[in-house]
């Protein structure tokens, strides 16, 4: 036979969450969760990854599709980002979502990708974790003992790494109702299909003329995916002017930690976050009047 | 484990065993047998592979076939109903959205899948839909065509949206029935249907696959490759290394032949082959690469030419001291006496950067002996020639006993101008097991092969006098060469010749080295060393005419190349509207009116290039034999061997022509043009003709595809050998038209007598006679380039061509002024091609040059970390533009005729890439105020440099 595939690896292909936990329990750091396959089979053919027992998520059908909830939506962990592209109540309450949607991959991939292992996957140049964080998002995840629900911001540990314990699956995404404008600005080497050097998302909540809360989290510039502290503090009941927002651009700046890479130098990179933070923060607020 | 699976592919149902991590891809391509889906990247990255599943586009690399149990697959083979191609195909076709053909299945399916979910999409949602397709031959230009050609649909089928190309009815000078017409190409419908067979796609009985295990460090002294663990492993069958072949070097250039078929005692670049497997397939083949073990003695690496210089820097060959491979010093006229005399001199430095070639289709070979000893070997090759000569020489047999078989070719661009370890290892493995082998490399191993472009570092030195009118050049170029000489020799000398060719330069001086680094080796890359010295002189050039208050366009009128001139290095031009180009250009691109006008921010730039139409040498001396069975021979400036050479043979009845020219068709479209001109010759329809260009044993010997070369020389060989068809059919002509035989002519099928085209014979019927009376009817044409060709200096064969071509590019973009990112939007070029023998195919070269180059100016660059470890070999490291980045493209082509050439027609693919970086450069200069001189133009360089500039105006301010 022609062609290299991926050897000793084992498909499961549980029907059921109970299932799932079984096999993932039972084959523990040799099991890894196969959703859209866009990283995973990636690192494994590149042999960043090496597990051989592969649970996949596909024929689990409650875990793909948005809901809308009492308090917002949740967003099934299989759910692939042409569906979050397509849904109708994303496009209207959470359009920095699709922002952050369009941009990612190509659209082969964005058929394939879901939201929950472009987080799970915990790549720092992921699209998606800086717009959650400043949407206030929250990850469920399950496990045979049951559910758990952990804050975006409480999820992400290291490049690759997150909170997620073996014989836990990431279940859904929980976005509250959306109050502010977020919006989502990236720099990139290449106009399609290319990977984040630095992305800022902002979601700025306007009371008549003065700021009423503000968050920033930043993409691509640090280990992790991270929400810069401190910046309610400075436009919280204020109006927005160019110092102010000035202001802010220096504290994401100092917030981020990048690295020296072929995409760009860490200089660079703390420089595009001043220069996105600052865009993302006057776009957020326009959006808001 | 194997699983069986059932995927509804195009509509059959097909039960298939699969292992568990078997892709999609290659359940369909090597499962189902459905080879139009090809693997460019394996990774998700390229979109070759794109298929339908279930109504979606998907990458079938990142789907494992288990996942697709049950699904609908829909691949490129399904497209076409009872033979009826798809809209999206007959589209592609017909607009010239296909070159090499590898990215098309992909493409069109990506298309299909949006046309099916949304018949309207705007322009943006096109260019989405079709980011993820990479494609490295079109520029995107012809595939946007034939999108439009989808969506605004006229009654009569054709494309309500103008296309952005100069109407070719202007060249008056001759009218012709097929030659100069923009036919499709004549392998359009077979790589639009998935039917066009690469060699990646041959599958033969018995057959294994091979692997290369390369070097893991960049240099070292190989002490031991212990085998016997790989040895065991089930599955495989064998292993050679540098102990199992002889001492035979081989290489490009024969006085540099540096190269061991498998390394013997050093390694010097990471990836460097060491030892080759076989195995019973793919995946047992590249674990036992694993299981091999290597004892190296690390040694420092040198990495640039600086520190490959050095005083005491470890050799990368012991034969090329101080690292220096070659030494060019050229020098006519009197430069420094001329600089004195100068109005103005200037002097800068600049720095290109790695490009790799990238071609969708890897580079593959499949091999196997015939019983009688013949070798034959499949081969992803632009130069089949080439290869059978360096495989005789490799293998000490005579080139009779080799074969090669070019497949199509999914694109070349001098990164298959070679011959590559696969061929050999494969023939190697092949003996040694008696079973066809095939070897395949991965998107990293071609970049480990390597042999892209030169990186160089350049000091040009240029005097005007008070108006602009070049009095002297001076080069100085450090070519960074890699581990091998491949064809940098020759690299080094094309690095300086081509400067005079463009300009009248009177006093010329080049002062290159090639120096060898512990990096894959460098090649012959489109434009072949030429496209940096030219972005740096054409840079240059521009400053000057700047802080000489010149329009940068006039400046070039003022200098411009003019017809049959024989430059200060002795390269003889013949055909020259190089004036014309800058013209038009300027017109088109409202030149007048926008440059210096627009605002910060946006910016217009030109620049201007050319290249030879066929290199004026046969890369080897002597006649075709095995080298060491030749006496060695002086070099004598004359073609020994006619370097083009074609056959066309009649059938029997008349209403066919066989073309056989061993011209490599590798995307460029040389089969079409080729066929043009035969026709044209023949006097009969191009779809009466069948090009056999594949096969050596059919196809007599054309040098292949490098240089510029098949157009011209290939087109020669073509209409001669139509002509010689013709000439034997005169008497019988004549017999039944009752004229002399002289006065007989051929047209549209029917032959009549000179002036009276009312009495006709049938073409076919004269063909019939002739075959009643004497057997086959066959005519031969051959091409030698001129006798004499350039001057009697060292190294002054380099550049020369028996036609050159010219070209002006204006580029339009817009920087970001805050982050550096630059959007390119327009192009306009005009390029003197001689006469187009297919006018779509011209336009093709050109996007695609602009798209490529483009992207080579401003974001490519194969990267290495301190230890020689390649850090981008992937195409999400290594970026091409996608078709989001591709600029809108005007390409015109001004009237012009070589003489000569094949109905006047000069070269297009490579000269189309040489004013791309300087237009780029310059338009970014424009915008921003600064210039940047050193390759790729980042976005991070952009915003530095802009920094210091406004640092420096601040300190100049504060002190005035």
């Amino acid at each position: 036979m022609i062609g290299t595939c991926l050897g000793g690896l084992t498909v499961y292909k549980p029907t059921t969450l109970e299932d799932a936990f079984a096999i993932l329990i039972e084959h523990g750091s040799d099991a890894a969760i196969l959703a859209g396959g866009t990283d995973l089979l990636v690192d494994l053919r590149v042999q960043r990854r090496d597990e051989h027992h592969l649970v996949s998520l596909a024929n689990i059908t409650e875990l793909r599709g948005v809901t809308e909830t009492e308090n917002g939506v949740s967003i099934g962990a299989a759910t692939t980002l042409n569906d979050l592209l397509h849904s109708d109540v994303i496009q209207q309450n959470y359009p920095a979502i699709i922002e952050a949607t369009q941009v990612m991959g190509s659209n082969q991939i964005r058929n394939t990708g879901t939201i929950g292992g472009n987080i799970a996957s915990a790549v720092p140049s992921a699209d998606l974790p800086p717009v959650l964080l400043v949407l206030g998002a929250e990850v469920v995840l399950a496990s045979k003992d049951g559910e758990r629900t952990v804050p975006i911001c409480e999820f992400f540990q290291g490049v690759r790494k997150t909170c997620v314990a073996i014989g836990e699956i990431v279940k859904s995404i929980s976005l509250p109702n959306p109050s502010g404008s977020a919006v989502y600005e990236r720099f990139d080497l290449r106009q399609g299909n290319s990977l984040a050097v630095a992305a800022v998302a902002a979601n700025i909540t306007m009371d008549g003329d003065t700021v009423a809360d503000a968050k920033v989290a930043l993409g691509a510039v640090a280990p992790t995916p991270e929400i810069v502290e401190g910046v309610n503090a400075i436009l919280c009941g204020n109006t927005c002017n160019d110092n102010l927002v000035h202001e802010v651009a220096q504290l994401a700046t100092q917030a981020s930690n990048p690295i020296t890479d072929l995409r760009g130098s860490a200089q660079y990179r703390r420089e595009l976050v001043g220069i996105l933070t600052t865009r993302a923060i006057k776009r957020s607020v326009e959006a808001e009047q | 484990m194997k699983t069986r699976v059932t995927l509804h592919i195009n509509g059959d149902k097909r039960e298939l065993l699969v292992e568990s991590g078997e892709s999609l891809l290659d359940a369909i391509r090597y499962g189902a047998g459905l080879t139009g889906t090809k693997r460019a990247c394996g990774v998700g990255d390229c979109g070759a592979c794109t298929v339908i599943l279930d109504g979606e586009p998907v990458n079938s690399c990142l789907v494992l076939a288990t996942m697709a149990d049950g699904c609908e697959v829909r691949t490129v083979e399904g497209l076409a109903k009872n033979g009826i191609l798809s809209g999206v195909q007959e589209a592609m076709v017909k607009e010239g959205g296909i070159q090499c053909g590898f990215c098309t299945p992909g493409m069109e399916m990506s298309a299909t899948a949006l046309l099916e979910q949304n018949p309207n999409p705007t322009t943006d949602e096109i260019k989405d839909a079709l980011a993820g397709n990479l494609c490295r031959c079109t520029g995107y230009g012809g595939i946007m065509r034939a999108m439009d050609r989808c969506v605004n649909r006229n009654d009569d089928g054709t494309c309500s949206k103008k296309s952005a190309h100069e109407s070719f009815e202007k060249n008056t000078k001759e009218k012709h029935d097929t030659v100069g017409i923009s036919i499709p190409r004549v392998d359009a419908i077979d790589k639009a249907t998935g039917r066009a067979i690469y060699t990646g796609d041959v599958v033969l009985p018995n057959m294994v696959h091979g692997v290369i295990v390369g070097s893991p460090v960049a240099h070292g002294i190989l002490k031991n490759v212990d085998t016997s663990k790989a040895l065991a492993m089930e599955g495989v069958l064998a292993v050679i290394t540098g102990k199992d072949v002889d001492d035979t070097l081989y290489g490009v250039s024969p006085a540099r032949y540096d190269e061991h078929l498998l390394a013997k005692d050093k390694v010097r670049h990471v990836g460097d082959p060491i030892c080759a497997i076989a195995a019973i397939d793919e995946t047992t083949a590249r674990k036992a690469m694993d299981l091999i073990e290597l004892d190296i003695e690390e040694l420092p690496a040198v990495l640039n030419p600086e520190q490959a210089m050095a005083n005491g820097a470890p050799l990368v060959h012991d034969r090329f001291a101080n690292n220096v491979n070659t030494h060019v010093n050229q020098e006519f006229g009197d430069v420094e006496k001329a600089f004195d005399e100068s109005y103005m001199v200037k002097e800068e430095t600049f720095t290109g950067n790695h490009i790799y070639q990238c071609p969708m289709e890897p580079n593959t070979s499949v091999a196997t002996w015939d019983p009688d000893g013949t070798l034959v070997l499949y081969s992803s090759t632009q130069v089949p020639h080439y290869v059978q000569y360096m495989m005789a020489h490799v293998l000490h047999i005579p080139l009779g006993k080799i074969r090669i078989i070019r497949p199509a070719v999914g694109g070349g661009f001098g990164g298959k101008a070679a011959t590559t370890p696969l061929d050999i290892c494969s023939a190697l493995l092949s003996k040694k097991i008696g079973r066809p082998v095939r070897m395949e490399h991965t998107r990293e191993e071609m970049f480990k092969y390597g042999r892209g472009r030169h990186k160089q570092h350049m000091t040009f030195k240029v005097g005007v006098d008070e108006n602009g009118v070049i009095k002297a050049c001076a080069a100085k170029i450090y070519l960074d060469g890699g581990a091998y000489s491949s064809f940098g020799v020759a690299t080094a000398y094309y690095a300086g010749s081509m400067m005079p060719t463009l300009y009248h330069i009177p006093n010329y001086k080049y002062d290159g080295f090639r120096i060898m680094t512990n990096k894959p080796a460098c090649g012959a890359m489109r434009g072949h060393g030429v496209p940096q010295p030219r972005f740096a002189f054409e840079c240059l050039l521009t400053m000057v005419s700047e802080e000489m208050g010149i329009d940068p366009i006039e400046i070039r009128r003022r200098n411009a190349m003019t017809e049959n001139t024989m430059t200060v290095n002795q390269m003889d031009i013949g055909s020259c509207e190089y004036l014309a180009t800058l013209n038009e250009t300027a017109k088109e691109a409202n030149w007048d009116d926008k440059y210096g006008t627009l605002p910060s921010g946006s910016g217009i730039g030109v620049g201007c290039g050319g290249f030879v139409s066929g290199a004026g040498y046969c890369i080897y001396r002597g006649q075709v034999q095995v080298q060491y069975e030749k006496q060695p021979e002086k070099f004598i400036k004359k073609s020994i061997f006619p370097h083009a050479n074609a056959i066309v043979k009649i059938s029997e009845d008349g209403t066919a022509a066989v073309l056989m020219i061993g011209a490599a068709e590798i995307g460029q479209g040389s089969d079409t043009v080729l066929t043009q001109m035969c026709a044209e010759s023949l006097g009969i329809s191009p779809d009466k003709i069948r090009i056999r260009s594949g096969d050596s044993d059919i196809s007599p010997i054309d040098l292949g595809s490098y240089s510029s070369r098949v157009t011209l020389m290939g087109g020669h060989a073509v209409s001669r050998a139509a002509n010689d068809a013709i000439d034997k059919m005169r008497p019988y002509a004549a017999a039944m038209l009752g004229c002399e035989e002289d006065a007989v002519r051929a047209k549209d099928g029917k032959m009549f007598a000179d002036g009276n085209e009312v009495d006709t014979v049938l073409w076919e019927e004269v063909a019939r006679q002739f075959f009643n009376e004497n057997g086959p009817l066959v005519g031969t044409g051959c091409y030698k380039p001129p006798d004499g060709l350039g001057g009697d200096y060292k190294g002054a064969t380099v550049g020369t061509s028996p036609a050159y071509s010219f070209g002006t590019s204006v580029c339009e973009l817009d920087v970001d002024m805050e982050t550096g990112k630059v959007s390119v939007n327009k192009f306009t070029d005009y390029h003197d091609c001689g006469r187009a023998i297919n006018p779509q195919a011209v336009h093709g070269q050109v996007e695609g040059a602009i798209v490529m180059t483009t992207g080579e100016t401003l974001m490519e660059d194969v990267c290495f970390d301190d230890k020689g470890q390649l850090l981008n070999g992937d195409l999400h490291g290594y970026l091409l533009m996608t078709i989001k980045d591709a600029p809108d493209i005007f390409s015109g082509i001004v009237d012009s005729y070589e003489h000569r050439g094949p109905y006047g027609a000069k070269e297009i693919g490579e000269g189309s890439t040489l004013p791309v970086l300087g237009a780029v450069a310059h338009a970014i200069a424009n915008a921003t105020g600064v210039w940047i001189t050193d390759l790729p133009i980042t976005p991070e360089k952009i915003c530095n440099a802009m920094k210091k500039k406004i640092a420096k105006e601040q300190v100049a301010a504060a002190t005035s």
